[in-house]
């Protein structure tokens, strides 16, 4: 029943506190400058559940931190930390073990080489356990989390064209899985598409005219996290059709200012550019639709 | 021990804790997109709730129930609503409600009637004596604005339950519904110049229904998860009709023309996803876990294909090959990966993988009418679908070297081999290695630095194999072409990928952090060719945190990004053969996007009000958040002297938000919040400003501006908290 057997050999050697978390609670209880009792009133503290640390049978508060009866007293005028602190001053690897322990299940399958394992990012780099309400719990402050450190992405969600993160009503986490996912970038979908076609389920198709690189990636013409063009368009049009479509007549045209009024008016720079002929470009499925017009 | 948790801290706590909020706002002018985020874009007021919740039993109890609720913007257009509820170690259930609305336009302007819906006309007194814009001779009187937006509805159940020590079942239900009125274009004729078209404001009505069963063992050395997860779009419309707005061509077929000519376009055919999936796990030693993921799926599809033409003049001789396509493609993918340690000093990771999407949709050719314009093609000039296929093969290998706890070496290699067919290369295989560091060396300082080189190599890229592949054998010559010789696409072009990024943050102060972030990524493709030449990105990122007290924190960034493509291509004329190898046709295109953020956030809490003798009886908390964010695109063209060229307006966006906000604690349960929100943004883009409907001679646009508005968002909350 011991959350912690098996995190460490050489904490079954050591020394606990008897009357925890009585004995916590005298430094740490309400009201006290280091009060960290608000953990007993959250999900950690929910005593029916025979898992929790605070259960019979557990260890309390050293159900996390370990081995701490070295920290009731002093040495050499300096009181000793708690078997293990969650903070810088132990590798992450060891505090995540501790969480793991438990919660192996819920951070799933994907975690061991998962990018933020791999940084050494450990659970309570994002998790606050203390306090009564964790912020990557809350749809409303999760993305202010993610985005903390991931700062490219919090000046790009603020681009003219951008999913609908800055409000909360997307979250980082309808698409990337923190604690590692199967599909590239964390994903939680298989591959980029699988991603994207799980809310784009109209651009699924199969289309009887498909455009190839809609089916293969849509990183291929789109940006995920913001742009200043249009639908996210990783560039602007015709420019960006213009990379793989260079036939005669319209698609090989110089689009230039002398398609722009006063100089002039093109069909392929203004308005919807390409789009305004080609409508269907993520596929057709008329007969007649081979243009993707249809 | 849970007695004493009960005595020490649980007692006289209330189960139930969090805030219930009762706001109203008010907006000072209409401002349309505004209202993406804010949920409100119409001037007036709004009232609107919010909820965050949660209950956990009492640490005496020994009940394990529990539930939380948040809820946000409760009323207004951006609504989002969540709940937990559950016994905690054996079940929970997650429900998750949210409206995404997207305000695009509304300003749009169009002669259409039927905006949003499936069928559209045009006024009676419609004219058209000719088969450009400017025969509309009654166009100005006949339009009329309609909006365009789109509200997404998403409703998601997901329910687990413990079956046992290691079992756990996942259920899990979503539906997404989308309605609204977006841009389509609709085009008539296709061939030689005579193309016309304009913008619809088309009819959106998709729903989805996406649900999943899984379940899991969870043993100690094993693992493992079976799943299935099955997705069904349906679209509420099958096709958009509309009537010819154009006087008839020269080139059309007879009837075409206003006022008899009909279009018809297909819209997204209903269509289903299904996977089945197993992922494993198992402890091979205490350092070495081998993780397994399968996959299979099939994406399909069988819509009753419409007719090649809606216009009954034109002369259509040969059926339809199908009924319906009966498309279908099969996936899969599987994973292998070998995590292991051994050393204590070294971590490895190994993968390998295949991922395949086989289409197996029927091949057929289509006689087809083109843009409902002229009479069906000769079978010699149908066309042959494409059902595109591709297969993955990965392998990677990642390594990490402890020099100490603060200093460490990483290192990887991936191989990518990716096989096409109906495609201009049939084999890409891709190189890549990555270097870098870590560092805690000093006590107040961290650093990342990594490098990535990927080298793309492919086989012989053949421009008009999908040329050839889409007519009927016999009829393209193994010379002609459609793109340009020189073309070279670039996902499907050799490419030379340098990645450099540098991370450091460092902390003075206990309170005090000092963050910047660096980012290069340049792409080369091989010179001589037209298509993409070279994009360049490069990225600064530079933040503060400042907290001097519990109660009071300063935060700012700044982030600059230039994104920069440079491309080619030479202009031709299919009725001038010269043209294809004449470079003083060549142009260049060198588009460079700037973007610079500044962000501000400050927050200070418990402030105690006085003014003279008189002190409030609570506290005042304060916060203030400004953000700053601009774009601005410039395209540089270069053109032989074969040419025209001139050169086009830049490109801009800017957003300005300011939220200053104070909340007076009335007593330790309740407050009033009071919040004042600015916010401007600006935007201008040649294609839209200053182009009327009419301004093109054979596309009849909407006519719209750029966005640009200015709100003055003012609310009032009250706050109880339990």
């Amino acid at each position: 029943l011991l959350i912690l057997a098996g995190v460490s050999a050489a904490w079954a050697q050591a020394d606990y506190v008897d009357d925890d978390p009585r004995m916590c609670l005298v430094c740490h209880g309400p009201g006290t400058p280091l009060a960290a009792d608000d953990i007993m009133h959250g999900a950690h503290g929910v005593v029916g559940n025979a898992d929790s640390p605070f259960a019979t049978g557990q260890l309390g508060c050293q159900s996390c931190h370990g081995p701490s009866s070295e920290h009731l007293g002093m040495v050499d005028g300096v009181r000793p930390l708690p078997g293990v602190v969650f903070d810088q001053r132990q590798p992450a690897a060891e505090r995540d073990a501790v969480c793991l322990s438990c919660h192996e299940d819920e951070t799933g399958h994907y975690w061991v080489g998962s990018a933020h394992e791999f940084a050494d990012l450990s659970c309570t780099g994002c998790h606050t356990l203390h306090p009564l309400a964790d912020a990557m719990l809350s749809f409303q402050q999760v993305n202010e989390q993610c985005t903390d450190c991931h700062q490219r992405q919090r000046a790009e969600i603020l681009q003219a064209s951008s999913h609908p993160l800055r409000s909360g009503q997307m979250t980082c986490t309808d698409c990337h899985a923190p604690h590692g996912g199967p599909g590239p970038a964390e994903l939680t979908a298989f591959t980029l598409n699988e991603q994207c076609l799980d809310c784009h389920t109209e651009k699924r198709g199969p289309f009887l005219w498909e455009h190839a690189p809609v089916a293969e990636d849509c990183s291929s013409c789109h940006t995920p996290h913001g742009s200043p063009h249009r639908g996210l368009m990783a560039a602007r049009t015709p420019f960006l059709c213009q990379q793989c479509h260079l036939a005669a007549f319209h698609p090989s045209n110089l689009e230039s200012g002398a398609g722009v009024p006063p100089q002039g008016a093109s069909n392929n720079i203004l308005g919807r550019d390409c789009t305004s002929c080609h409508t269907q470009v993520h596929g057709s499925n008329h007969p007649s639709g081979s243009g993707l017009t249809r | 021990l849970a007695q004493g948790a009960g005595q020490a801290g649980g007692q006289a706590a209330n189960p139930v804790a969090g805030t219930v909020s009762a706001s109203l706002g008010h907006l000072n002018d209409d401002a349309y997109q505004y209202g993406n985020q804010a949920g409100v874009n119409e001037q007036g007021a709004a009232p609107w709730l919010a909820l965050n919740l949660r209950y956990r039993p009492a640490p005496d109890s020994g009940d394990t129930a529990y539930w939380r609720i948040e809820g946000e913007r409760l009323g207004l257009e951006t609504p989002r609503f969540f709940l937990e509820v559950g016994q905690q170690g054996s079940q929970r259930l997650r429900v998750d409600f949210r409206e995404i609305p997207r305000y695009r336009f509304d300003d749009a302007r169009t002669p259409l009637q039927g905006a949003g819906t499936a069928v559209f006309t045009l006024p009676q007194n419609w004219q058209a004596t000719g088969a450009t814009t400017a025969g509309m001779s009654n166009l100005q009187e006949s339009l009329h604005e309609v909006n365009l937006w789109q509200k997404r509805r998403s409703l998601e159940l997901d329910y687990r339950r413990t079956l046992g020590p290691q079992w756990a079942l996942d259920v899990d239900f979503r539906r997404d519904t989308v309605q609204g009125t977006r841009t389509l274009a609709g085009a008539t004729g296709a061939t030689g110049g005579n193309v016309r078209a304009l913008l619809l404001p088309g009819p959106l009505d998709y729903e989805t229904h996406s649900a999943g069963l899984s379940l899991a063992y969870l043993g100690d050395a094993m693992r493992w998860t079976l799943g299935y997860h099955g997705s069904f779009f349906s679209n509420g419309d099958r096709s958009v009709l509309w009537p010819t707005p154009f006087g008839a061509h020269p080139q059309w077929g007879a009837g075409v023309g206003h006022p008899d000519g009909l279009n018809r376009m297909a819209l997204e055919p209903d269509n289903q996803a299904h996977q089945l999936r197993a992922s494993g796990s198992y402890t091979i030693t205490r350092r070495t876990r081998l993780y397994l993921d399968a996959v299979l799926g099939r994406q399909s599809q069988d819509e009753q294909f419409l007719p090649y033409t809606v216009n009954s003049q034109l002369a259509v001789t040969a059926a339809l090959p199908r009924e319906s396509l009966n498309a279908r493609v099969n996936t899969s993918r599987l994973d292998l990966r070998l995590s292991s340690r051994p050393l204590s000093r070294l971590n490895l990771s190994t993968r390998i993988g295949y991922r395949d999407r086989d289409n197996r949709t029927p091949i057929a050719a289509y006689q087809r009418v083109r843009g409902d314009a002229v009479d069906q093609q000769a079978f010699a000039d149908a066309r042959l679908n494409r059902p595109y296929s591709l297969a993955e093969a990965r392998a990677s290998l990642e390594a990490t070297w402890r020099f100490s706890s603060r200093l460490r070496l990483e290192a990887g290699y991936e191989f990518t081999d990716t096989d096409r067919d109906y495609s201009e290369v049939e084999t890409t295989r891709e190189h890549g290695v990555r270097l870098g560091l870590r560092s805690t060396q000093l006590d107040t300082l961290a650093l990342a630095l990594s490098y990535q080189h990927q080298r793309r190599r492919t086989d012989d890229y053949i421009g008009n194999r999908p040329y050839i592949q889409t007519h009927m054998p016999g009829t393209i010559d193994a010379e002609d072409f459609e793109n340009h010789p020189l073309l070279r696409k670039y996902y499907l072009s050799e490419r030379d990928r340098d990645q450099l990024r540098l991370h450091a943050d460092w902390y003075p102060l206990s309170q005090l952090s000092l963050g910047a972030a660096l980012a290069w990524n340049r792409d080369d493709y091989p010179t001589g060719y037209f298509g993409l030449n070279k994009s360049q990105v490069l990225s600064a990122t530079f933040d503060v945190s400042y907290t001097p007290a519990e109660d009071f924190s300063v935060s700012a960034f700044y982030s600059r990004d230039r994104y920069r493509n440079d491309q080619s291509g030479r202009s031709f004329r299919g009725s001038v053969p010269a043209d294809a190898f004449n470079p003083g046709r060549n142009w260049q295109v060198s588009a460079t996007d700037h973007f610079e953020t500044v962000g501000l956030n400050l927050e200070r809490e418990q402030l105690q009000p006085r003014l003279g003798d008189w002190q409030a009886s609570g506290s005042v908390d304060v916060s203030l958040q400004l953000a700053h964010s601009r774009s601005r695109g410039e395209i540089a063209t270069e053109a032989g002297p074969a040419l025209t060229n001139a050169p086009l307006p830049d490109l801009g966006t800017r957003l300005n938000t300011a939220t200053m906000a104070a909340r007076y604690h009335l007593s330790a349960q309740s407050s009033l919040r009071f919040a004042l929100e600015r916010e401007l943004y600006r935007s201008s883009d040649f294609a839209f400003d200053n182009v009327e409907p009419d301004t093109l001679a054979n596309v009849l646009l909407f006519g719209q501006d750029s966005p640009r508005y200015k709100a003055t968002w003012v609310s009032l909350s009250y706050r109880y908290q339990y």
